[in-house]
């Protein structure tokens, strides 16, 4: 190496090199690591306030601990706009806050209630949030919901996110991120999915209680007070970004049944009489769908007929009055003709509540204006023409369900 | 040279000083007075005594020609005429003994010398599991000579120079004529005839006059301690330089690919070789990069690596008093301490004092609460991988640090700026006409056979185009009575 | 004197040259004039780019031994060659400082929160005083060296997003009538063009046997990655796609899949910063290459000093001001400008073939044609 060192000494580039070292090096070894430096925060609340909103925020502090959730640690700010908050923690932890990693947004339902946009506005522009982050809902204080998360007795290396995925990938909810959110916005539906969470109570009847001494950023462990997240599968429908209304189960069907994208359903016949079970409920179970959408007009109305190849197996045989012995034989078909009118009965009414709650509540959840402007344009058009309100669609937009079912041996 | 003898005696006395290590054997045969002058140490006295002065005093008549002594006296292999003085005496200081003869003005060479030299033996840089094991020692001759034991092919060449006011050292340029390119030869022959220097201890001496670009940190001439390897390349088309008193041979044109490959990838199974090859590949780019990656990662790019790595990064550099550029480069120059140290320290100490280095890098330093263990596993990592590719070391040890620095100072801007340079500064070398990362770039499909990945032996029938060589004799593998008939079974 | 360069090395520069500029800001740029037919315009765009290099290399072919300057010169006269010249320095020097300007807004957006801006500005600069100082076959080779890990990562940029794609974001073609199209086309053609680049390298390539159908399969696999590349990116942005001003960053990370797993959208990140550098390096070459020419050097030195100079004078001022830099680049006049440009070289390079066929047909022991072309067998 010396004698490389030596002939270096008579090159041109070596020189220019140290010329950048020299200069460089001073600044560059006190330079501290960006762990050092910003505030790693994995999970925002977001809570509204009198004067403007209080953000809750998970974030990562050095600990000697093989428990992930052992590093996470919890920090309050309030200001009037998100920035503001958000430059509120950094003031008072002494780091910047650094949202790489942040990968989930919490809001409460009162701050649905106004325009999101505004709250979203702050994290769609920085570049510094790279993850796409989720958002979730919460019915009460999103704080508490962070406070929650951050218990090791509910995760256990789990993160919110993580919760939510299982019910993505089960359900029309996709990907519920803030790109998503701005392109539905920016759509003409302007409809859009946010799962909600709940926080129950624990059995020592102690919530957690941050709210009752609101100092302007708190690092305290809420461990031992923070209560149970609990995900009963409900979704909320956002409309233009304000809060609009839960989804109803019936919708919920229909919309996984129809969606290519949702793994896991089931469908439920009760009171059923065939020649294999009496008065019983029968529980069938997706295991495979194939959903073809077609748009087409009839007499000048816009019809989506959706084909659906299901395949299904038989999960559940609850009777009342005898057991099936032969239902446990699992090379026999249960999927007898009138189990399976049944099915398209139910199939049926569901639709019929699903597309009655959809022109009545005119929300686009199917991006409906779209599909038909893009698959079928001038026929679209001048529907959209003889409508005396254009926003208004989706009253004659009719959605047919043909389900083609076979069983799964 | 007189004709007087006792004259040319004095003569040779003054020019060496009278040196006490010259002896002077006066003899006659018959009425003719002769002498012998010899260095002691250099030569073999026995041979001297058996094979000249034994015949010349049983021959007892008068000597008036030197050429009765050469075909009718001496029973010597090697005698050959000298006249010139400068010949005479380093002739003397290379070992040989001089014959004077009275009333003559020439005398005769005598090839005595004969050096203790070490046994050809495994060489310590590059050793094999299977394969030959025979390296190259500091004598120029046993050199030749095992290189002419392999290529015993009557196109095999040497260009004999000496180089070095001084020592006088013998350089060998070998090569195989009408495979190496001529050019290549004669333009090494002019640098080396070139050189003005006062001493060549070793071959490292004239590689310096041999590269085309003499300030570069970047290996240009390629070397090797093994006589099958150099014998290899002679049969691609190289020439090979050998320098007396070094057992380093170095060949020209060198590429890069050379030093990826090994003895071993043509002595083993070639699936095997290749995917080596690609460890060897892998091993310079982590040796390298993996320390400037880690350092710009934990300096500028936090949102690169995922959370749980993030989480114990942070637990393991909490409270270090060090900032983490000072600290990664306070292991590097540890380990290069440790390195030295152990390359220089008597072999008594070395386990002792190794334990001790380990103990202090790898345990109490860290516990101390000093360096983080990913810093110390990082720089370690990066070291072992270096001696994947032990003939790039040097160059590997330079650009590591360098990449470090780029790494802390622009993170992976500095990097991506510092790789493209190297690059292009390595793509717009050309030694000797050869392109360095040929046969990569400029692309040379029939060479990746034996560069990438290890063909068999019988796929590979031309030698590479790749380096500079007579083109007109690139196949090497005739086909004989029309048909190849290798693979064939019967 | 300029080496000779093979003619993988030409088409491997050609691809590198060809994906500059279009894939930063330029496809936010084009939903902002055509909304969701922005793939149309890079499908058209990249049909007439390949149509044009047809007509170039047929007659680059045929001239082997002469450079663009040397034929402009003897059949027209050095003062038009100069003036010629000094317009392609121009259009070549404001490709490097939009290429600049976006490379530091690629690396402000996906790598780093903060940058020093000094640092930034002198490493990059010591790093083209450099490179603008070599060769092409320098670049060449280092690009042939780099190939297969720029081609992985360049393919990984379509694949990662291609689950995100939805096609009623394509969907109805044409849906504004073709003058946003048309529009669209004009106002962007700056960034394409890639064709130019062998008015430079124009004298000193090696043909290989087929150079033609190498160097236009090349092309034509890069053009069908751009078109690929906007596609996917309309597909998936949507509505949302002009506000998607960085294209190249927003595509990897739009992907959630990726991030879970431990961040492998990384390496095409990696992958690009360092095409984004190759490609500053061949628009530097080649402004310093043009200069060389107008003031008559037989070396780069005091071109490239001079190049970087002015590149230095103008970057420090427009640091950060990459907006206003591509508002003058999409300006009508400006474009039409660029274009005519565009065609007058090549109208220009058939007029001088004809030219000079015509003089040397005159000459006795000078032919040209296809059949004198001598093809080397191994371009080394």
């Amino acid at each position: 190496m010396l004698n490389t060192l030596k002939k270096l000494s008579r090159n041109k580039i070596f020189y220019c090199m140290m010329f950048l070292i020299v200069i460089m090096f001073p600044h560059t070894i006190y330079m501290q690591s960006d762990n050092n430096t910003k505030l790693v925060v994995t999970t925002i609340g977001i809570d509204k306030d009198e004067d403007g909103y209080n953000i809750t925020s998970l974030a990562v502090i050095p600990k000697v601990s093989s428990d992930v959730n052992a590093n996470l640690e919890i920090f309050e700010g309030k200001g009037k706009t998100i920035s503001e908050a958000l430059t509120n923690i950094a003031l008072n932890t002494g780091k910047e806050v650094g949202l790489a990693h942040c990968d989930c947004i919490i809001l409460s339902l009162d701050v649905m209630q106004e325009n999101v946009t505004q709250v979203l506005d702050y994290f769609i522009r920085t570049s510094n949030l790279t993850t796409n982050a989720t958002i979730l809902a919460t019915d009460l204080e999103a704080k508490k919901l962070v406070e929650a998360s951050k218990s090791s007795n509910n995760l256990r290396d789990l993160t919110l996110k993580d919760i939510v995925i299982y019910q993505e990938r089960t359900s029309i909810l996709e990907n519920t991120t803030i790109e998503r959110f701005y392109r539905a916005y920016f759509g003409k539906s302007g409809t859009f999915f946010v799962p909600i969470l709940e926080v129950e109570e624990d059995s020592q009847g102690s919530t957690g209680d941050g709210g009752d001494s609101p100092d302007q950023s708190e690092g305290s462990d809420q461990q031992s007070n923070s209560g149970k997240i609990k995900n009963n599968g409900d979704i909320i429908i956002l409309k233009n970004g304000k809060f609009d209304r839960y989804l109803e189960d019936d919708e919920k069907f229909i919309y996984n049944l129809i969606s290519p994208s949702s793994d896991f359903m089931n469908i439920q016949i009760k009171n059923i009489n065939d020649e294999y079970v009496n008065n019983s409920l029968e529980i069938y179970q997706q295991v495979s769908k194939v959903s073809l959408p077609i748009y087409t007009f009839e007499n000048g109305k816009p019809t989506v007929t959706y084909e659906v190849w299901i395949n299904i197996m038989m999960e559940e045989i609850v009777s009342a009055n005898n057991f099936a012995f032969a239902s446990i034989d699992s090379l026999q078909n249960y999927l007898s003709d009138t189990a399976e009118k049944e099915i398209l009965k139910v199939i049926d009414q569901k639709r019929k509540n699903t597309v009655e709650l959809m022109q009545t509540s005119n929300n686009d959840i199917l991006n409906l204006y779209k599909k038909f402007n893009a698959y079928k344009h001038k026929d679209w058009q001048e529907y959209l023409k003889k409508l005396s309100n254009p926003d208004k669609y989706l009253q004659d937009v009719d959605i047919r369900i043909n389900t083609h079912l076979s069983y799964v041996i | 040279m007189q004709k007087n003898l006792q004259q040319n005696i004095d003569i040779i006395k003054a020019k060496l000083g009278n040196s006490d290590e010259l002896i002077c054997k006066e003899i006659t045969c018959g009425k003719t007075k002769m002498a012998i002058f010899y260095i002691l140490g250099l030569c073999d006295t026995a041979s001297l005594s058996y094979f000249v002065i034994s015949p010349i005093m049983s021959y007892g008549k008068d000597i008036t020609e030197l050429q009765v002594l050469q075909k009718q006296v001496l029973t010597l292999g090697e005698t050959t005429e000298e006249e010139k003085l400068e010949n005479i005496i380093s002739n003397i200081l290379k070992g040989k003994g001089v014959l004077l003869v009275d009333g003559i003005d020439k005398c005769l060479v005598l090839a005595i010398d004969k050096y203790k030299e070490r046994a050809i033996d495994e060489p310590p840089t590059s050793s094999v599991i299977k394969g030959p094991r025979s390296g190259f020692v500091e004598n120029l001759k046993t050199n030749l000579s095992e290189l002419r034991k392999i290529l015993a092919s009557k196109s095999f060449r040497t260009i004999n120079l000496k180089v070095g006011k001084h020592t006088d050292t013998m350089v060998s340029i070998v090569y195989i004529d009408g495979i190496a390119d001529k050019k290549v030869v004669s333009d090494v022959k002019k640098r080396i005839q070139a050189i003005n220097i006062d001493g060549v201890i070793d071959s490292n001496y004239i590689t310096g006059f041999l590269e085309q670009r003499p300030n570069s940190m970047f290996k240009q001439i390629g070397n090797s301690e093994k006589p099958d390897v150099v014998s290899a390349r002679l049969l691609e088309g190289r020439v090979a330089i050998i320098v007396d008193g070094s057992p380093i041979v170095l060949t020209v044109p060198f590429i890069y690919v050379e030093d990826l490959q090994s003895g071993d990838d043509y002595y083993s199974n070639n699936v095997r070789a290749g995917f080596v090859r690609w460890i060897r590949i892998f091993s310079i780019f982590i040796s390298i990069l993996v320390p400037g990656l880690y350092i710009a990662i934990v300096m500028h790019h936090y949102k690169a690596i995922p959370l749980k790595f993030l989480i114990t990064i942070v637990n393991t550099t909490k409270g270090l008093p060090l900032t983490p550029f000072a600290e990664i480069l306070f292991v590097l120059i540890l380990f290069e301490i440790l390195y030295e140290a152990s390359l220089r320290m008597p072999k008594y100490l070395g386990l002792a004092l190794s334990i001790v280095g380990a103990l202090i890098l790898g345990d109490t330093a860290v516990k101390a609460g000093l360096i983080s263990p990913p810093s110390v596993m990082i720089v370690a990592i990066s070291g072992l991988t270096i001696y994947c590719v032990p003939d790039q070391a040097s160059q590997l040890y330079l650009l590591r640090m360098l990449f470090t620095l780029a790494g802390a100072m622009l993170g992976f801007f500095g990097i991506s700026i510092l790789m493209i340079f190297v690059m292009v500064y390595l793509c717009d070398f050309d030694s000797y006409g050869s392109a360095y990362f040929a046969p990569l770039a400029p692309f040379v499909d029939s060479d990746i056979k034996d560069a990438f990945y290890k063909a068999d032996i019988t796929n590979v029938k031309h030698r590479p185009m790749s380096i500079k060589n007579n083109k007109k004799n690139l196949i090497r593998q005739d086909k004989k009575d029309g048909k190849n008939n290798i693979n064939k079974s019967n | 004197m300029e080496k000779t360069i093979s003619t993988n090395q030409t088409s491997l520069i050609l691809i590198i040259f060809t994906v500059s500029l279009k894939l930063s800001v330029l496809p936010a740029i084009t939903c902002d004039f055509a909304n969701n037919d922005a793939y149309i315009v890079a499908l058209i765009a990249c049909i007439i780019d390949f149509l044009l290099t047809i007509a170039i290399i047929v007659i680059m072919q045929k001239i082997p031994q002469k450079n663009f300057f040397e034929l402009t010169k003897e059949t027209l006269s050095k003062p038009v060659a100069i003036i010629v010249y000094i317009f392609l320095f121009v259009y070549f020097f404001l490709k490097l400082l939009i290429a600049l300007l976006e490379l530091h807004d690629y690396y402000i957006v996906t790598l780093f929160e903060h940058l020093n801006p000094f640092f930034f500005i002198l490493a990059l600069g010591f790093f083209m005083l450099y490179i603008f100082n070599c060769q092409f076959r320098a670049i060449g080779r280092m690009i042939e060296i780099c190939f297969w890990p720029l081609a992985i990562g360049i393919a990984f940029t379509l694949l990662y997003p291609i689950a995100e794609v939805q096609l009623v974001n394509l969907f109805p073609m044409f849906e504004n009538g073709a003058y946003p199209i048309y529009n669209g086309l004009i106002r962007t053609s700056f960034a394409y063009g890639d064709f130019m680049i062998l008015f430079v390298l124009m004298g000193n390539i090696k043909y290989s046997k087929h150079a033609t159908k190498k160097i236009l399969l090349y092309m034509s696999t890069i053009l069908g990655f751009i078109f690929n590349f906007y596609v996917i990116f309309v597909g998936t942005f949507g509505d949302t796609a002009v506000n998607q001003s960085l294209a190249l960053s927003a595509l990897p990370l739009h992907n959630p899949y990726p991030t879970a797993i431990g961040r492998l959208e990384w390496l095409t990140i990696i992958m690009w910063t360092a095409i984004l550098l190759i490609q500053i390096s061949i628009l530097g070459i080649s402004c310093t290459s043009c200069l060389k020419q107008i003031l008559g050097f037989r070396d780069k030195k005091i071109p490239s000093f001079v190049t970087i100079a002015i590149v230095l004078a103008l970057y420090v001022p427009t640091y950060l001001k990459l907006e206003p830099i591509v508002k003058f680049a999409t300006e009508n006049a400006f474009s039409y400008t660029a274009k005519g440009f565009e065609i007058l070289c090549i109208v220009l390079l058939y007029i001088e073939y004809f030219l000079y066929k015509k003089k040397s047909m005159g000459a006795k022991d000078f032919k040209v044609g296809k059949k004198d072309v001598k093809y080397s067998k191994k371009t080394i």
